[in-house]
């Protein structure tokens, strides 16, 4: 077991490819699902949960499946985990299941999953495969509970359902305008912070690579002139 | 045999015992969530009315109700005298029938509440008072087709006054004095 992979492939998901914010995948339950916090959780967790379980599954069935029937293999597997995510919630959160039911339905060809499926479950052992799922679903959860924040907050007056009187509320076609427009600026903050982030790494990376004159580049980039 | 067919061979047999698992899977998990919609609509009927008997179905199979344009999906007494019931009516949007649930109690109408509809922003509307006004009236001579429409859910409200209608008709037809013909 490579720790240094499973770190990586862990902080993965969540920072440097999030689905949402850096991969801009499954932005079609990004915007319909953020309406309010508590859809949005719902949503991520079952994404997660399918995630988590297509790639177990797909990882360990790798060399078992032949390359022509890949793809209906794959759909197969997500399917059997999407219907049971619904089973399950037609069962205790029936209220919920009723205003979700369509777009649970639609994680069977939800690009997050079908990518990591394809991408990284069929070449990784089940672990790393698992942890990826794992990793991509936070990733996924945090990305809709942050724009389920904001839209709840400032198009609905509300947050997490308790309501907050004097706020306005926005109209039906108003709320719909602002989650796309929350939805660009998250996500142009977010790679801009990434980026920041990156230049940081590679300056801090440069600076202690030693010359062949046996000083460090800090010190060529500095005042040592 | 040809590598071909091996090949082939050996993608059905793949796919089909992915597919027959995935089947397995299902099967038990239904198992383990199932729930009986009888039961289910009786244990709506007692937490809904808050009737201390037990409920006993006496229409369990959907009759539609003649001079009306609803029918009566279930009919259920407690034994303390309450009358439940689900009905449909028809002319939602899109052609849709509307649910609605029933109280009655004594011949009066105890609450009127939405079922399972699509068009969830319409019966919000409904919400702000709609089926308020059929509660506390005396079912023998209420007229639910006179109500006023809401305006922005006028097909919504027409399906549910259809509705009411009909547990109306069922109600005066076939149970009078609080016992049951039907």
């Amino acid at each position: 077991m490579d720790r240094r992979k499973l770190k990586d492939t862990f902080l993965g998901g969540i920072i440097k490819n999030n689905p949402t914010f850096v991969l801009v995948l499954g932005t079609c339950p990004t915007i319909a699902m953020t309406t309010s916090l508590f859809q949005a959780f719902a949503m991520g967790v079952a994404t997660m949960f399918v995630l988590v379980f297509s790639n177990l599954f797909v990882s360990l069935l790798r060399n078992l499946i032949p390359d022509k029937v890949r793809i209906p293999c794959y759909i197969v597997i997500i399917s059997t985990f999407v219907i049971i995510v619904q089973m399950v919630m037609q069962r205790y959160l029936p209220d919920l299941y009723s205003t979700m039911n369509q777009f649970i339905t639609l994680i069977v060809v939800n690009c997050i999953i079908l990518a990591r499926a394809e991408s990284f479950a069929s070449c990784n052992k089940p672990l790393y495969s698992v942890v990826d799922g794992l990793s991509m679903g936070l990733g996924f959860t945090g990305a809709l509970c942050l724009i389920g924040i904001i839209r709840e907050f400032f198009a609905g007056g509300s947050f997490a359902g308790m309501s907050i009187p004097g706020f306005p509320v926005m109209d039906t076609n108003g709320a719909k305008a602002f989650g796309f427009i929350v939805f660009g600026c998250l996500m142009a903050l977010f790679n801009f912070v990434i980026q920041k982030l990156n230049e940081r790494k590679e300056k801090m990376k440069k600076a202690s690579l030693p010359l062949s004159d046996g000083r460090v580049e800090e010190l060529k980039e500095g005042g040592a002139q | 045999m040809t590598a071909k067919v091996k090949s082939m061979l050996q993608c059905i047999l793949v796919l089909a015992v992915i597919a027959l698992a995935s089947g397995v899977l299902l099967g038990a998990v239904h198992v383990l969530t199932y729930v009986d919609p009888f039961q289910a609509t009786l244990d709506f009927f007692k937490e809904e009315s808050g009737a201390e008997g037990d409920f006993e179905m006496i229409v369990e199979k959907e009759t539609s109700v003649d001079g009306t344009s609803g029918s009566i999906v279930y009919y259920a007494r407690s034994t303390d005298g309450v009358h439940a019931f689900l009905a449909k009516g028809n002319g939602g949007y899109g052609g849709e029938r509307v649910p609605v649930y029933v109280f009655i109690k004594e011949g009066t109408i105890t609450k009127v509440a939405p079922g399972d509809y699509t068009q969830q922003t319409f019966m919000d509307e409904l919400e702000k008072g709609f089926y308020d006004q059929f509660v506390g009236k005396d079912v023998a001579t209420l007229k639910p087709l006179e109500a006023d429409t809401v305006s922005g859910a006028t097909m919504s409200s027409t399906a549910v006054r259809n509705a009411i209608d009909a547990v109306v008709a069922y109600y005066n037809g076939n149970v009078s004095g609080g016992e049951s013909n039907g």
